[in-house]
């Protein structure tokens, strides 16, 4: 759907993903998280947006090979889709709409 | 604790998600303590559970519902079948010549109360897999809060049986938490003996 903006958690996960393109899985798309915006996310939190944005079309996963640091288990991998690159640049472009001109918003930041 | 998100996640999510976690711990154990590590493994496990659940809702609310319906008939037909059965066999044997009445119904007694709620949990979990825990505590919330409405509306002609509201309260909330946990560790039981046939098989 053409209207439809990434929510909050959503859009930070997609550029979390974007952002480490083959090495995107739950605990590197979580600690990008915490360590550039200082906001600590669970695991299940990660997990449930991924799975509604795998849903919507926006990311696509792959199963990995298990290794010995995760106990023998595998690794879920994610990977944005040319619908959720498409998504993104529309909710930036709500985002920068929305704030343009908007001299409060930079002199609070 | 990983045991724990495989009540809430398929087999391949919970595995995923338990692999992050694991691995995280070990880094963290590594830089910081296994102490420090430990703690944030509980608490990101707990945090986990929650997104578990509203992920599980969003998705597949109808069958949640669903699995929740069949619980609380399965429950009210095992403890039906239970007592007629019960019934029949004081009618048809000399049952108080072995036994006193007071031990015989105090035995049916504390097997509907205990034991039928762990075997509702046993069979959802068989039928319902990792939607099961979720079912059974959103009808538990659900059957309460009908009861409440219930008694509120009918209090004046008397369903109270002469008790205020605030005493009958805490007694349906007791015995609905009572419920739906002995239902939760059947459910837990199932899951628990499922992994483990799994990872023998």
């Amino acid at each position: 759907m053409a209207t439809d903006y990434l929510g909050s958690l959503e859009h930070i996960v997609m550029l979390g993903l974007m952002r480490l393109g083959d090495d995107a899985y739950g605990v590197s798309v979580r600690q990008e998280i915490e360590t550039r915006t200082g906001r600590e996310v669970s695991i299940g939190a990660i997990y449930a947006t991924l799975d509604r944005l795998e849903d919507k079309g926006y990311v696509r996963s792959r199963t990995g090979e298990p290794t010995q640091e995760r106990g023998g288990r595998a690794k879920r991998h994610f990977q944005v889709t040319a619908k959720g690159v498409a998504a993104v640049n529309r909710t930036h472009a709500a985002m920068g709409a929305m704030a343009a001109g908007l001299k409060i918003a930079r002199s609070v930041s | 604790m990983t045991w724990l998100i495989g009540l809430f996640a398929s087999p391949e999510r919970a595995e995923a998600i338990a692999g992050d976690l694991e691995e995280e711990f070990r880094s963290r154990a590594a830089d910081h303590g296994r102490l420090s590590a430990r703690w944030w493994y509980v608490r990101q496990t707990l945090m986990t559970i929650p997104n578990l659940v509203i992920g599980q809702l969003r998705a597949t609310p109808f069958a949640i519902l669903g699995f929740g319906v069949v619980a609380v008939l399965m429950f009210n037909a095992i403890v039906g079948s239970l007592e007629w059965s019960a019934e029949r066999v004081v009618t048809h044997y000399p049952v108080y010549h072995h036994v006193t009445a007071a031990v015989f119904w105090s035995v049916i007694s504390a097997v509907e109360i205990y034991g039928t709620p762990v075997a509702t949990g046993w069979i959802t979990a068989r039928i319902a897999r990792d939607r099961a825990v979720t079912s059974l505590v959103v009808m538990g919330i659900l059957v309460t809060a009908w009861v409440f409405a219930y008694m509120v509306i009918w209090a004046p002609s008397g369903v109270l049986r002469g008790l205020s509201l605030s005493e009958v309260i805490p007694r349906v909330l007791l015995r609905t938490v009572e419920a739906v946990g002995l239902m939760v560790a059947g459910a837990a039981a199932a899951h628990v003996s499922r992994s483990r046939r799994l990872s023998i098989g």
